[in-house]
């Protein structure tokens, strides 16, 4: 079948129009038929009559485009007919038509005001806020219990997630740190050498890492490797009916699911912090020895008089706090996902962007609380 | 043993049905029956206590209300996908429930298990993975882990949706010879008519368009003698426009 056996005639008198189909209604023909039937009945027409008895085939597509049409000048408060169709033709009609009850035209697409989004993104963000706080205090809660009931949790999951969070990232921390160190150490080097305090390079490198960046890159990678797998994980047993299955064994999804995923990463994180640390003043080295030539020994004298354990300690409490945010938000995120694999990759989405908010917002609490108490 | 008064369930603040009275007799296979969309999954979840109703009250003997903060649990779920922990194999999700809420030691536990899964016809399948298995299996390990704890009533919700003829009809009998050897009731959300047929005692019938039940009774009963169009279409595989 092809395009040139189809026809339409229009014949147009006063407010009245009657077009006439001729040939095969069918899908190769649809966007001529379509483009001609739009342009076959003018703006002041108020009734329109349809003659079909000339059409010798149609499939869906064509009746479709008809039954489109029709809705399209009912609309516009036009009176329709059609007139003609064989049985068949009509079956079709009758089988692609409008059931009662269902409007046949496409509804008008709804807009919303830019001052509506606006209000309805702040009421979601609130409402986010105060979900994310009701689940930090429910898992305090099954936490409290937990320690009363060890039974009921699943302490093997601890060990798991210890590895898989902590031990695993192991070389990707040490490498991104590494390197920070270095960058740092770098950037240091070519303004202080110009003063001839080569030597400070020290100070700046291990200062930075241990206090802040440290424990901030090591959070990064943290929310990027355990907090998207936490929400990815949780949320799929979400979707997939396993966190009901928990409760109708009358098993807390909180103490049972949350509490060993916050608890191992709590337990990794001050651990990858001080390793962090550690390579972070190795790439200062790095530097210090090849770029500016200072001898090891005066490096680690002049980073041991510019670090105190305060620094350090400070870094892995911080790290701490770190971990328990990016667990605790990616378990919310997870377990309030909703609609198959599209939900789980938007809690997943979700549970990255407001843990890497959330770290931004806890730093810069730490850094304010660390001045203010002179640590 | 089960007994729901003018219960209202919903999701939000709309009810999806409403007005529902019926009760499960001991040793009952009560099947919950209806289209698609009805809400005969939605009617389970309330009865097992997922979610609270909007209106009217469901007891269950020896219960009360369902409530599944107060373990252990008093009954079984198989849910319609199976539910079973991905990073666990068979027998780690039929021990999981026997691990928190018995004083077992773990050989016991493992050997209970080994034999629900065993009743079950997946003795041999104890360290596979949910992923290593057919649809089918994951189902019948659901049933497994559902009857744990030796529960005596037991929830399966499309327990044969989704299964060959062979399977379904295996998965018929093993219901079957649940309720007679080992008492349980048994409450089941369905639509397959092979499996109603051949295993329901009791069911109600749901309708999207009153949002409430327009039939009860025996399925072979309503099939043969009901003269509700809705009815008859349901029991006979009949569109409207037949």
């Amino acid at each position: 079948m092809t395009a040139s056996t189809f026809d339409l005639e229009s014949q147009v008198t006063g407010t009245d129009v009657e077009l006439t189909l001729h040939g095969s209604l069918v899908l190769e023909n649809g966007a001529e038929l379509w483009n001609r039937l739009r342009d076959g009945v003018p703006g002041e027409a108020k009734s329109c009559r349809m003659n079909l008895a000339p059409v010798q085939d149609t499939d869906g597509a064509g009746i479709s485009l008809l039954l489109a049409f029709r809705a399209g000048l009912l609309e516009r408060g036009m009176s329709f007919e059609f007139v003609g169709a064989d049985s068949t033709m009509a079956d079709l009609l009758d089988l692609y038509g409008c059931p009662s009850g269902f409007p046949c035209a496409k509804p008008a697409p709804t807009r919303t005001a830019m001052l509506d989004q606006i209000g309805r993104a702040s009421v979601q963000m609130i409402t986010h806020f105060q979900e994310t706080l009701a689940f930090v205090g429910g898992v305090l809660v099954s936490g409290a219990r937990a320690l009363r009931e060890p039974r009921t949790v699943h302490w093997k999951d601890v060990g798991r997630f210890l590895e898989k969070a902590g031990a695993d990232a192991v070389p990707i921390v040490a490498l991104i740190n590494f390197l920070v160190g270095l960058i740092m150490g770098l950037q240091a080097a070519v303004q202080l050498e110009r003063f001839g305090a080569s030597v400070f390079v020290a100070d700046l490198v291990a200062l930075s890492v241990t206090r802040e960046l440290g424990p901030l890159m090591t959070a990064i990678i943290l929310a990027g490797r355990s907090g998207a797998a936490f929400a990815a994980e949780l949320g799929t047993m979400r979707v997939s009916e396993e966190v009901d299955a928990l409760r109708t064994m009358s098993l807390d999804p909180q103490r049972f699911l949350v509490f060993p995923r916050v608890l191992s990463v709590m337990i990794a994180m001050p651990l990858l912090v001080l390793m962090a640390d550690v390579v972070g003043c190795l790439g200062g080295l790095f530097v210090a020895t090849k770029v500016l030539d200072l001898a090891p020994v005066v490096y680690f004298q002049q980073l041991q008089q510019a670090v105190g354990v305060g620094d350090v300690v400070g870094g892995m409490v911080k790290g701490m706090v770190f971990a328990a945010a990016i667990a605790l938000i990616a378990c919310q995120r997870g377990l309030t996902a909703r609609g198959g694999a599209a939900g789980v990759g938007n809690s997943t989405t979700s549970a990255v962007v407001t843990i890497l908010f959330a770290l931004v917002i806890l730093d810069a609490v730490f850094t304010a609380l660390y001045n203010f108490l002179g640590i | 043993m089960i007994r729901a008064q003018g219960l209202a369930v919903g999701y939000g603040h709309t009810p999806l049905l409403q007005d529902l009275d019926f009760e499960v007799e001991r040793g009952d296979i009560f099947a919950i029956l209806g289209g698609s969309g009805t809400g005969k999954s939605t009617l389970m979840m309330h009865l097992i206590g997922l979610y609270e109703p909007l209106s009217g009250t469901i007891h269950i003997d020896g219960m009360g209300a369902p409530d599944l903060e107060q373990g252990p649990p008093r009954f079984g779920v198989m849910f319609q996908s199976g539910a079973l922990f991905g990073s666990m194999t068979l027998l780690e999700n039929v021990s999981l429930p026997l691990q928190k809420w018995t004083e077992l030691p773990p050989d016991a536990i493992d050997a209970v298990a080994l034999a629900r899964l065993r009743l079950v016809g997946l003795g041999t399948f104890e360290n596979h993975y949910p992923s290593e298995i057919s649809g089918g299996m994951k189902k019948r390990a659901g049933i497994a882990r559902a009857l744990a704890l030796d529960p005596s009533i037991i929830f399966l919700d499309e327990p044969s949706a989704g299964l060959d003829p062979v399977s379904a009809d295996e998965l018929d009998e093993l219901i079957l010879s649940m309720r007679e050897n080992l008492g349980v009731t048994v409450v089941l959300v369905t639509h397959e008519l092979p499996s109603i047929f051949k295993i329901v005692r009791r069911c109600i019938l749901l309708d999207r368009e009153t949002h409430g039940i327009i039939a009860r009774g025996d399925p072979r009963e309503l099939r043969d003698t009901s003269n509700d169009p809705r009815v008859h279409r349901f029991f006979h595989r009949e569109g409207k426009a037949s």
